[in-house]
């Protein structure tokens, strides 16, 4: 076999998983919380003022690594749905269940930070345009993860129908993407781009830059911490967590 | 202090800045505290295992 191969295969034991991301969690979350502290004291501080918008513009540090988390979050269920429907691993489940809520603050954040910033720049704290409907129904749909999983009986085939969902729901993510070119909006259009130069002078994007890996960073340590507690709970049973308790309690476990 | 006022104000758009600001990392915050919240609990729940009955203390 492969060495992805092996590595794909182990994947499936979650608690193969819990004995290997334990020191990522720490890394996660220390490199995750710097870039956090470094990008927005830049952003906010340091970062010259738009010459149109003038310091609301400053929003954007965290309405960007918000919204673009909101999606990818999104695609990673998809992908773990897929996992979950075709190799039946209980690990991608445990992830969609964790991810849900996270994914579904995360949307909150950015179309909260959307509708502040809309205020001064549009006038109006909401417009029914492309985009911003479009992250409404991402919202909504995080939200239908949660409650379709409460809602079936049985952990199986909730999670199957939960794992479809989160399929069928990624058609909405190259929507969002590129509601901003497809239809007249007024959301401004990308900040980002891997082929094109930016639009914004260094010292604006660089902070932005800093400010996504970090959320990316943070937020990733958020869902694997969440996904550490789900493996405990749900193999609670299994000698390997009693054993695991045991350590705990002797204070060398983590 | 006269320039931590301006910095504050943001040109006038200090409460949108601030406001927005204020979201993210409460909700950041809140996610941050969840899963630590959660193991607390489920050691304390599972903290007596069965087999540890009354050996510990």
């Amino acid at each position: 076999m492969s060495r992805l191969g092996a590595f794909v295969h182990r994947l499936g034991s979650p608690r193969w998983f819990f004995d290997m991301t334990k020191p990522w969690l720490a890394g996660l979350a220390i490199i995750g919380i710097a870039l956090l502290i470094v990008g927005t004291v830049w952003g906010l501080v340091f970062a010259p003022e738009d010459y149109q918008q003038g310091n609301s513009f400053r929003i954007i540090y965290v309405h960007v690594p918000t919204a673009h988390l909101a999606e990818a979050l999104y695609l990673a269920m998809g992908v773990a749905g897929v996992v979950l429907l075709v190799w039946r691993m209980k690990l991608a489940d445990m992830f969609i269940a964790v991810t849900a809520p996270v994914g579904m603050a995360i949307t909150g954040v950015a179309l909260l930070t959307g509708a502040i910033w809309g205020k001064p720049t549009w006038g109006a704290w909401w417009v029914w345009d492309a985009r911003t409907t479009s992250v409404l129904v991402l919202f909504f749909l995080y939200l239908g993860l949660m409650v379709l999983r409460e809602a079936i009986p049985g952990r199986e085939r909730a999670g199957r129908a939960v794992a479809v969902l989160a399929i069928v729901g990624t058609v909405n993510v190259p929507i969002i993407k590129y509601s901003v070119d497809w239809w007249l909006t007024l959301h401004q259009p990308s900040s980002f781009s891997l082929t094109e130069q930016p639009t914004m002078p260094v010292e604006m994007w660089l902070p932005l830059l800093v400010n996504v890996i970090g959320f990316y960073c943070s937020v990733a340590a958020v869902v694997l911490a969440g996904l550490r507690n789900e493996i405990l709970e749900r193999e609670s049973d299994t000698v390997w967590v009693r054993d695991w308790l045991q350590r705990a309690q002797s204070g060398s476990g983590s | 202090m006269n320039d931590f006022m301006t910095f504050l104000q943001m040109g006038g758009h200090g409460l949108y800045v601030w406001l927005a600001y204020g979201i993210a990392w409460a909700v950041l915050i809140v996610l941050a505290t969840r899963p630590i919240l959660a193991r607390r609990r489920f050691l304390a729940m599972h903290g007596s295992c069965p087999e540890r009955k009354g050996s510990s203390e």
